[in-house]
C-alpha cells in the first residue's frame, strides 16, 4: 500500500499537490509518480473535487494500490492537522484495514515537534470513540451535513479501530 | 376702535369689581398669593375661577405678575382637563341624554376652542383628548421646569402634575372605543372605518355576459333575470325556478358554466417544462463551482488541439471526449444526474465548447431550453459584456499609442530595428491581421523605399533572376552608395587574428567574422560601431588594440557613434 498526503490543487490537468513525491536520483519524478499525478489529477476533476475537501482517495489497481489522505488544500498551504485527522476519520470510518501513515510534516517541523501533533491526532480520534457518536462534519460518508448515526457504523466504536491507525516517523536526515 | 374701548372698559370693570385687588399693590411672595387662592376657594375648579379673577394680572406689566398669571393659566388649563378626563369616564356610563350632550359639549369647548360647535355626531375619543393635549401638557413641562419657575414648581408641582396627566392620557389611550363593542368595521381605538373590512354593495341589477355571449340581465331585487330565448324575444323569468325553489345561489366558478370550457386546453406537460425546465436552480451555482476545473481544463486541452497542433476541431473534439478525463467526468455526472435538476447540469455542459452528451434527456433539454436556460443564470454584479463599440475608441487610441512607442525605441542604424520596419510589421499583424512570415516580406517592402536608387538596385537583380537574398545585398550596396541608407554593423569581438561583427542586416542577431583590413575599410566609411554601452575595461582594451594596429585617431573616433 501507498500512502501520500497531499491537497487537492491540479494544474493542467495533473495533481500538483503531492506532499512527498517520489524523485529519483536525477530530483525528477519517477514514472510511478507520474502515473499517480495523472490518475488523482483525473479523480480530482471529473468529481469536481479539485481545490475542495476529499479527505481521501483510494485507488485500486492490478498495477497499483494507492490511498492518499487530504492533510491541505492547496499545495502550498500549510499542513493542516485538522484536516489531517478528517482524512484519518473517514478512512477508518469505511475501512477496517490497519493503517500505517508516515509522518506528513516536512522536516523542518522537528521530531519532537511531529511526535507530539501525531499523539494528539490520534487522542481526537479516540475522544470520538469516547463519545459513541459521530455527530460531526468530520466524517460525511455519504455527503455534507449532520453526520450518520453510529448505528450504521458499529464497528467504528471499537477502540480496536483506533488502535489500528500507526504512525512512522522519518529519518532525521530525510 | 369700538373693540379696543370695549376691551377697556372691562379692564376698568375688574379693577372695580375685585376687593382683594390693594393686596397687590404691597411687594407679596407669589407663592403666597397661590396658597391664599387655595385657602379662600372650597370648590375643586379654584384654578379655574383664579384664571378669571386675576386676569388683571396680565396688564400689570411686571414680570413676577406675568409670571404669577402663567402659573395660574396653566394650573387651571390642566385643572380643565382633569374634569375633563373624569367627565368622559363618565359619558357613556350615564343614561341622561341631557347629562350626556353637557359633558359633550364642556368637551368640545375645551379641546376643540376655535370650531364652531357641531354635536351631533361627535363621539370624543380617547385619541383624540390625547392628540390635542400632549403638545400643550409637554409644552408645560419644559417651561416650567426653567430657572424662572423654579420656586413655584417647587412648591406647586406643576411640571410633575403635566407628567401625570400625559401618563393618565397615553394610558387610556389603549382603552378600546365604546362602538368597537358593537361594529366590528371600525378602527377600535379612533372610530375611523377600517378600509380592507368595507362591505362590498352588490347592486341590484347586473348585465354579464352568458357562455354563448349573449347578455343576462339579474334583477336581484325581483329574483328575476332576463334574457332572449331561442326566437330572439326578450323573457323575464324568475331566478328561484332555476334552482329548483332554493334562492339565488352558487359561486362563480360553477363548473357547469365554466368559460374555460370552450378554449383549446393547453399541454400539461409543456407548461410544467416551461415552468421548470427553463430555469436554472440555486444548485447550479454549488455544481458551477464544484466543476469550473474540468471545464476550464477541458476547454484547455480542446483549444491547445485546435489552435496549437492545428487539428481540425472534429478531431479535437473525438480525442478531448475519449480522453480518460473526458470519459470519467461523463461518468460522474451520470451518477449526479438522479442528485441534481437536470437544467442545472445542462447549464454546466453547455459551458464546454464542444457538444457533450450525457444521456438523451439531457440532450433535449439543451436543444429545446438550452437558451432560456443560459439565460436564467444570475452572473456576477459589475460584470458586463460590453458592445465592441465601447472600447473601439480605447482600442484605436492604444494602436495610436504603441505605434509612437516602437518609433521613440527605434533603431535605425539597423534596418529590422529601423521605425519604419518595425511600424509597417506591426500595422500588418494588429490591421491587416497578416501572418508573421508576410508581415515581414511588407515591412521589408515599405523599408526598401527610403531609398530610390537601392530600390531600383534590388529591382535589376531580381529581373537578373537573383535570389532575394542577394538582391536584398545589391539594395544595400545601392543605398549605401548613394548615400541614402548605410546599415551600421556593431563590434562584437576581437582577437589579434579577425574581428567578430553583429551585422545590421540581421537586426544584431548574427555573427560575422571579418579581417582587420575589411574592419578598417568599413570603418573609414563609417559602417561600424561600438556600443556605447559595452563595459569601459573592454572598450579600453579594444582603444588599445586600434591603436597597437596603427588606426588614426580620427578613425577610432568615429567608431563612438
Amino acid at each position: 500500500m501507498i500512502i501520500q498526503t497531499g491537497g487537492s490543487s491540479v494544474y493542467k490537468g495533473k495533481w500538483s499537490a503531492c506532499d512527498k513525491p517520489m524523485v529519483n536520483k536525477m530530483s525528477c519524478y519517477t514514472d510511478l509518480q507520474i502515473l499517480i499525478n495523472d490518475l488523482v489529477g483525473v479523480y480530482l476533476l471529473a468529481k469536481g473535487e479539485a481545490n475542495r475537501e476529499f479527505c481521501y482517495i483510494r485507488i485500486r489497481k492490478s498495477y497499483l494500490d494507492l490511498l492518499v489522505l487530504q492533510t491541505r488544500r492547496f499545495y502550498n498551504a500549510p499542513i493542516s492537522d485538522t484536516k489531517l485527522t478528517a482524512s484519518l476519520f473517514k478512512y477508518l470510518a469505511d475501512y477496517k484495514d490497519p493503517i500505517v501513515v508516515p509522518s506528513p510534516y516536512p522536516s523542518n517541523v522537528g521530531r519532537d515537534e511531529q511526535v507530539k501533533r501525531l499523539e494528539k491526532i490520534r487522542q481526537n480520534i479516540a475522544i470520538y470513540h469516547a463519545h459513541n457518536r459521530l455527530e460531526s462534519s468530520l466524517a460525511y460518508p455519504y455527503g455534507r451535513g449532520i453526520g450518520e448515526s453510529t448505528d450504521e457504523y458499529p464497528h467504528i466504536l471499537q477502540p480496536a479501530v483506533y488502535n489500528k491507525l500507526q504512525f512512522t516517523l522519518l529519518n532525521k536526515g530525510y | 376702535m369700538i373693540e379696543t374701548q370695549k376691551k377697556i372698559d372691562d379692564h376698568y370693570e375688574h379693577w372695580e369689581h375685585i376687593p382683594v385687588l390693594p393686596q397687590f399693590n404691597e411687594p407679596k411672595n407669589a407663592s403666597m398669593v397661590l396658597i391664599e387662592i387655595m385657602q379662600t376657594d372650597n370648590t375643586n375648579d379654584y384654578w379655574i375661577e383664579a384664571r378669571e379673577k386675576y386676569k388683571f394680572l396680565k396688564y400689570q406689566g411686571k414680570e413676577s405678575a406675568d409670571k404669577l398669571y402663567t402659573a395660574i393659566y396653566y394650573l387651571a388649563y390642566m385643572n380643565e382637563i382633569i374634569n375633563l378626563i373624569d367627565l368622559r369616564e363618565e359619558l357613556y356610563a350615564c343614561k341622561s341624554k341631557l347629562r350626556q350632550l353637557a359633558i359633550k359639549r364642556y368637551i368640545y369647548s375645551i379641546i376643540e376652542p376655535d370650531k364652531s360647535e357641531n354635536l351631533n355626531d361627535y363621539n370624543p375619543h380617547w385619541v383624540d383628548i390625547y392628540r390635542k393635549t400632549f403638545c400643550t401638557l409637554e409644552d408645560i413641562i419644559d417651561w416650567f421646569s426653567t430657572d424662572k419657575f423654579k420656586y413655584l414648581n417647587q412648591i406647586f408641582d406643576i411640571t410633575g402634575t403635566a407628567r401625570y396627566l400625559l401618563n393618565d392620557l397615553s394610558l387610556r389611550m389603549t382603552i378600546p372605543i365604546e362602538e368597537a363593542r358593537t361594529n366590528p368595521y371600525i378602527d377600535s381605538y379612533t372610530g375611523e372605518a377600517m378600509i380592507e373590512d368595507e362591505v362590498i354593495t352588490i347592486p341590484n341589477k347586473i348585465t354579464l355576459p352568458d357562455k354563448d355571449g349573449k347578455p343576462v340581465t339579474v334583477n336581484f331585487k325581483n329574483k328575476t333575470y332576463t334574457t332572449t330565448n331561442a326566437l330572439g324575444d326578450e323573457v323575464t323569468r324568475e331566478l328561484v325556478d332555476d334552482y329548483n325553489g332554493y334562492s339565488w345561489g352558487g359561486d362563480f366558478f360553477d363548473s357547469d358554466h365554466d368559460w374555460y370550457e370552450e378554449r383549446e386546453i393547453t399541454s400539461v406537460p409543456i407548461n410544467q417544462m416551461n415552468d421548470q425546465e427553463m430555469k436554472v436552480t440555486n444548485d447550479y451555482y454549488y455544481l458551477k463551482s464544484r466543476f469550473q476545473p474540468i471545464i476550464d481544463e477541458l476547454t484547455r486541452q480542446y483549444d491547445d488541439m485546435c489552435l496549437l497542433n492545428s487539428y481540425e476541431p472534429e478531431k479535437a473534439e473525438y480525442i478531448v471526449k475519449n480522453s480518460l478525463l473526458g470519459m470519467s467526468f461523463k461518468k460522474a455526472l451520470r451518477q449526479e444526474f438522479h442528485n441534481f435538476a437536470p437544467q442545472d447540469l445542462a447549464a454546466i455542459l453547455m459551458d464546454l465548447p464542444f457538444d457533450f452528451s450525457i444521456n438523451g434527456n439531457l440532450d433535449t433539454i439543451i436543444d429545446l431550453f438550452g437558451g432560456d436556460i443560459l439565460e436564467s443564470i444570475v452572473e456576477a454584479s459589475g460584470i458586463v459584456n460590453y458592445n465592441e463599440h465601447h472600447y473601439e475608441n480605447v482600442i484605436e487610441l492604444l494602436h495610436k499609442e504603441t505605434l509612437h512607442l516602437l518609433e521613440e525605441v527605434a533603431n535605425d542604424r539597423s534596418p529590422k530595428q529601423s521605425a519604419i520596419f518595425t511600424t509597417e510589421a506591426f500595422k500588418a499583424i494588429a490591421e491587416a491581421g497578416l501572418p508573421i512570415p508576410k508581415a515581414h516580406e511588407l515591412a521589408y517592402e515599405k523599408f526598401r523605399e527610403i531609398s530610390p536608387a537601392g530600390l531600383n538596385a534590388y529591382r535589376q537583380a531580381l529581373s537578373q533572376g537573383k535570389s532575394p537574398r542577394k538582391a536584398m545585398a545589391a539594395f544595400y550596396k545601392g543605398a549605401s552608395q548613394s548615400g541614402e541608407y548605410t546599415p551600421i554593423d556593431k563590434f562584437h569581438a576581437a582577437t589579434n587574428g579577425y574581428v567578430k561583427v553583429k551585422t545590421a542586416s540581421s537586426g544584431y542577431t548574427q555573427i560575422r567574422k571579418i579581417s582587420w583590413d575589411i574592419a578598417k575599410l568599413k570603418a573609414g566609411k563609417s559602417e561600424l560601431f561600438v556600443d556605447p554601452k559595452a563595459p569601459e575595461k573592454s572598450k579600453r582594451w579594444l582603444f588599445e588594440m586600434l591603436q597597437a594596429k596603427n588606426w588614426s585617431r580620427k578613425l577610432i573616433s568615429s567608431l563612438a557613434v
